[in-house]
């Protein structure tokens, strides 16, 4: 793909510091993110997927207060769901929000719902399903991360059942194949977003 | 042993495959909007995308019956002619930046993973719809080799973008005028077939 190099603004690279601030300045952080990626995300498709970008590594970052395991499960759930793609159709944004969640968060704990998190339509019809994400990428994501916390800390769900949940229906099977997946995606994408923490 | 390579590579191409028959081979000649026929060496990473088929031989070897001897490969970035209003807009999306146009998911939906879909260029010709959609079914054993089904085939694709969102398969042809044309790519259980369906 075209790698990160493409990908990244010096916005999102500014997230990756290094220990002792060595990566403050972009070019130090583009370093970083090469290494980062060549040492953990060498392939083209890692996983038979899409790179991570970092408009989503920053976002996911962001979302998770900078917590390993949870970046990486956001992000392989964006890997599933939408291919890190910056502007994702089909249900409401890259963590493909749906609006059983949208209703279940209304009614339990409307605060975890961001402003933007949702296009200001519904994506039922096919017409609509073919639009791209009108809302706002970052409040997508912290509301997928709140709904994942969410889940953990009032429902008692582990990361696998969070996933099973998360992914299309309507079989067990199709539901436990993608669980496993992302599960999987999130140990591979664990070790690249230490990387970018630790410089390790 | 590059000068061996590009012999064979050459005899390859141009004397016709004994065991397939004769093969009608036109010459490499470059048109506007035509897959672009590199004369040169390609080496294995121009033609095979890394992660791809990592720990699933026998996808890697369906895709080598498929690709006949290299009639077929993937098709590359540089084979597409995407408006470049469209490339501006998306130019940090994975599906418009990768490398290789390719895509996985679960797209027949039926909980195996995973199903690759794929743009090909046609490598015996230089018309303008020398390309094609071909989707490779996980198998349902682990000794079966994975089922390739033709969606689309002797098209031209040089305008178009495959992307994917929630295991939903699509292919986006963008016009210069900024129109949008989007097929969804859908699987029929009964007819084991994939179906483009076209919406605006």
């Amino acid at each position: 793909m075209g790698g990160a190099r493409g990908n990244d603004g010096q916005y999102d690279l500014h997230l990756f510091t290094l220990p002792q601030n060595t990566a403050q300045n972009p070019v130090e952080g583009q370093k970083n993110w090469d290494n980062c990626m060549g040492k953990y995300l060498p392939e083209n498709f890692p996983g038979g997927r899409n790179k991570p970008t970092g408009l989503a590594v920053g976002s996911a970052t962001r979302a998770a207060s900078g917590d390993t395991n949870d970046t990486a499960l956001i992000l392989g759930i964006i890997a599933k769901e939408t291919g890190f793609s910056s502007s994702p159709t089909g249900d409401h944004g890259p963590m493909q929000l749906s609006g059983w969640v949208k209703g279940y968060l209304t009614k339990h704990a409307p605060n975890l719902i961001l402003p933007g998190a949702y296009d200001p339509f519904g994506r039922k019809s096919q017409a609509s399903r073919n639009r791209p994400f009108t809302g706002d990428y970052d409040a997508n994501v912290m509301t997928g991360a709140n709904w994942i916390k969410y889940q953990r800390d009032n429902l008692g769900k582990s990361d696998y059942n969070i996933a099973y949940g998360w992914g299309p229906g309507p079989t067990a099977e199709i539901r436990s194949t993608y669980a496993n997946e992302a599960i999987s995606l999130r140990d591979r994408y664990a070790g690249f977003v230490n990387c970018l923490k630790t410089g390790r | 042993m590059k000068i061996l390579c590009g012999c064979f590579l050459l005899w390859a191409v141009f004397v016709p495959d004994g065991c397939n028959g004769p093969t009608k081979v036109a010459p490499p000649v470059q048109t506007q909007s035509s897959p672009q026929v590199s004369q040169s060496t390609p080496s294995t990473a121009d033609l095979i995308p890394t992660g791809l088929f990592e720990e699933d031989p026998r996808a890697l070897e369906a895709w080598h019956r498929f690709a006949e001897g290299g009639r077929y490969r993937i098709a590359r970035r540089e084979d597409f002619q995407i408006p470049e209003a469209a490339m501006k807009e998306h130019g940090s999306d994975p599906f418009f930046t990768n490398k290789f146009a390719y895509v996985g998911g679960d797209f027949n939906r039926d909980g195996r993973q995973f199903d690759r879909a794929f743009i090909v260029v046609d490598t015996t010709t230089t018309r303008n719809e020398g390309f094609g959609l071909v989707v490779f079914n996980a198998p349902a054993g682990e000794k079966s080799l994975p089922a390739v089904h033709w969606v689309l085939k002797a098209r031209d694709l040089s305008k178009s973008v495959l992307s994917a969102a929630t295991d939903v398969l699509s292919l986006t042809e963008y016009y210069e005028s900024g129109i949008q044309k989007v097929c969804n790519v859908r699987w029929d259980k009964k007819r084991e077939e994939y179906s483009c369906e076209q919406s605006r």
